[in-house]
This record gives structure tokens, sequence and C-alpha cells, in this order.
């Protein structure tokens, strides 16, 4: 049972696999597990034998600590070495965040052919099984790395760590991670990264944010995606930029449409506004969120 | 999921904190909880219940402080109780907020032998 999330990772067939995935490359072609070391399972907790106590009659007092131990420090520690890597090689971190279905793949195909921020890109994609994803953007051309988190529901910092080292980015390049589509899990883990991006799509409800606060409350700019989907759905979207606003501090909601080409352009300004700045600002930004 | 996720947390470094105090059982745990951390306190009496077992903390007491959620407005800076994120400043009426506690997942003191 994994530490962190419950997922059952440590199975053969459910481990975290991490690859690099190139467009020709066939499905689950050279699919082999990777052990994370720093994911440590319960599991693997020595179980002393109970009887052994016995021989101890002087030890058996009980004795009580006092402890100040974060519940998540084992990620939190991960993401601050991954956010030290990021700032040492000068890059810009996106963690994409969204339910399933809302077009985060979408989005970020059209963002990688069109936005043109004259530094290097890459993807890691999070997702449960499949690499379907990760082909989509090798297409591109951009050099992606798949992470299958077999029944975890999330990404976490010491798989993107893993994921770095097949990356290897260049020094002043951007990364997106598309994280597992999910609202729930994934807005307790911070990766390292630089900015969260929220997405929902028109065909959600409107009260997607107050269901699911936590996940918009820790992001910094939403996304409200499909509207070219609007006439036919039931869709507020004044109602539905208040109510994010009720839950988070985001820096703004842009409508987008990412099959139709409309709103991207904001979109866009606001990543080349995120490359402009210097890493340190941004740092001290999520610090003090 | 979530619930698993934290209790299978809180008991790893739980056990490991009893290791490096050279002990084989957990007694007793204090847990501090915020309520704004999302747990569904059903699902984690079930995660509990079902994750201790084979470990050292199977038949330990759980005693859980649980934090009320507080938020400072950024508008008129009144602190105010919240119960969820979505909640207004009784004030002003602002939704602008800093949450300042009920966030808190922490295990506060642990009861080895």
């Amino acid at each position: 049972m994994c530490a962190t999330c419950g997922c059952s990772a440590q199975d053969g067939n459910n481990s975290v696999t991490i690859r690099l995935v190139k467009p020709g490359l066939q499905h689950f072609q050279n699919l082999k597990p990777v052990q994370n070391e720093d994911h440590l399972h319960a599991d693997e907790h020595p179980h002393k034998h109970p009887d052994h106590t016995n021989q101890h009659q002087h030890n058996e007092g009980n004795k009580k600590i006092s402890l100040e131990i974060d519940v998540l420090a084992q990620n939190k520690l991960a993401a601050v070495r991954n956010r030290g890597f990021f700032e040492g090689r000068n890059m810009k971190v996106i963690n994409l965040v969204s339910s399933p279905g809302s077009g985060k793949t979408t989005l970020l195909e059209k963002t990688l052919v069109q936005w043109k921020p004259g530094v290097p890109v890459y993807v890691i994609e999070g997702d449960q099984q499949t690499d379907n994803d990760a082909r989509r953007i090798a297409k591109t051309g951009v050099k992606v790395v798949q992470i299958n988190t077999g029944t975890g529901c999330h990404l976490d910092a010491p798989m993107i760590s893993n994921a770095l080292h097949e990356l290897n980015p260049e020094f002043g390049s951007v990364l997106f991670i598309e994280n597992v589509g999910n609202l729930v899990c994934p807005a307790m883990f911070d990766l390292g990264e630089q900015a969260r991006v929220v997405i929902m799509s028109v065909t959600e409800g409107e009260d997607k944010p107050l269901k699911y606060p936590h996940m918009f409350h820790s992001s910094d700019i939403c996304l409200i995606n499909k509207t070219d989907l609007l006439p036919y759905v039931d869709f507020d979207m004044d109602k539905a930029i208040s109510y994010v606003y009720r839950v988070s501090h985001v820096q703004d909601c842009l409508p987008v449409s990412a099959t139709k080409n409309t709103g991207l352009e904001n979109w866009y300004r606001w990543l080349s506004n995120l490359l402009a700045q210097n890493s340190s600002q941004v740092t001290a930004k999520v610090q003090a969120l | 999921m979530h619930e698993l996720s934290l209790v299978c947390g809180i008991i790893d470094a739980a056990c490991e904190v009893m290791q490096n105090n050279g002990a084989t059982q957990i007694e007793e745990i204090e847990l501090e909880i915020g309520l704004l951390t999302g747990i569904e306190w059903e699902a984690f009496d079930l995660a509990w219940q079902t994750a201790r077992r084979n470990t050292p903390l199977a038949a330990a007491s759980c005693h859980i402080a649980k934090k009320e959620g507080r938020a400072e407005c950024l508008e008129c800076g009144r602190l105010y109780s919240v119960v969820s994120l979505a909640d207004v400043c009784p004030e002003c009426r602002s939704y602008f907020k800093n949450i300042v506690s009920g966030e808190e997942l922490r295990i506060t003191a642990l009861v080895v032998k």
C-alpha cells in the first residue's frame, strides 16, 4: 500500500511507470516498471515479533513523544527539491489540473503548436493507464515523458523528480505537467511547479468551483474551456466566474475554446508574462500562498 | 481516496518515529486535523480501521483535535470562522480571504512502548 495516496503502487501490474514517448513508438513498448525510491510504502516497515518485547521488561514503560509532523512532509520536501532544480535551470513549470475530459490535452496540443516562447518546451503527462495522451503530444514534436500512476489518483513530487531524469530539460526551458484528470487529490500535492492552472469546461456546470473548492483555491489561473459549446448547454459564464473568485485568488478567468481557437491569445499572453518574470519572484509568490 | 492516502501517511510517519525511539508498539496517537482539509470523517475512520491492521498501530487509540477553519478577510481584515472555502466575510461580504487555520494535518504526539 502506498504511503502517500493509498494506491497499490508496489504491485507488479500497477507499478508507477515513467518513460519517454516518441511519435512512432507502439503502445506499451518497452514498458518497464520504475521503482520509485522516494515513494515509500507502508508495508516495508519491519514488523517486530510481539513476543520479543517480553524479554525486555525494563523497557516496557510507556513513553510519550511530542511531535509536530506534517503528514504530507515527504511530498513537500520532494516538491521543494524540484523547485530548486527548476530555479537552478531557470525553468518555468506549469501544472495543469482539471477533471477528466475538460480538454487539457487538446489545450496543450494547441499551445505547443501555436505559442512560440522561443525556448525549448517539455511535457510530463500523467494518466492512470495508457500513453495515448503522450503520443498525441509527441506528434507536435515536443519531448514528452509519460507517467502512469497505475491506480494512483494524482502525480506526486517524487514522480516528477524521477521523470526529470528521463527528460533532462535544457536551461531556460518551459515544462508543462498534465496532471491526472481529478479535481480532488492533485490539489494536496505540490509538485514544485511555479504556476498551477485549473481548467474547467462549460459542459461540466458552473458550480464546479463550489463543489471542488480546494483545487480552485490552490490554482493561479482558471481557464473555462469549450466555449464553442455554450449555445448548446445551460451554462452561466458570469456565475461560473463569480464562483471561481468566491473560493480562490486566481489572477484571471479566461474563457477559451481550444478546438475552435477562441480566446487562446489571452492564455498565451499569460504564459509569456510568466516566462518574463524572474524565477525568484515566482517562487516568492508560490511560497507566500 | 484522499482519506486512505492520509491515513497511510500517518501510519508511515508514526512508525518511523517509533523505530527511532527504539519502541515496538504505539499505544496512543494524537492528531491535529483542520476542518478545511476536506476530510470525510466516515471515510477516514474506515481507512484508519483498515490500514492500521498488522502495523504497530493496530491497537493504538487515536485522539483527533479538530481545528476550526479561520480566515482573514483581505478587504476589511476581520478574522472569522469558515466552514467552507466559499464562505463570505460577515463584516463586509467579501469572499477575498486568506485561510489562517483549518488546513492542519499533523501528528502532535505518540505514546510508544
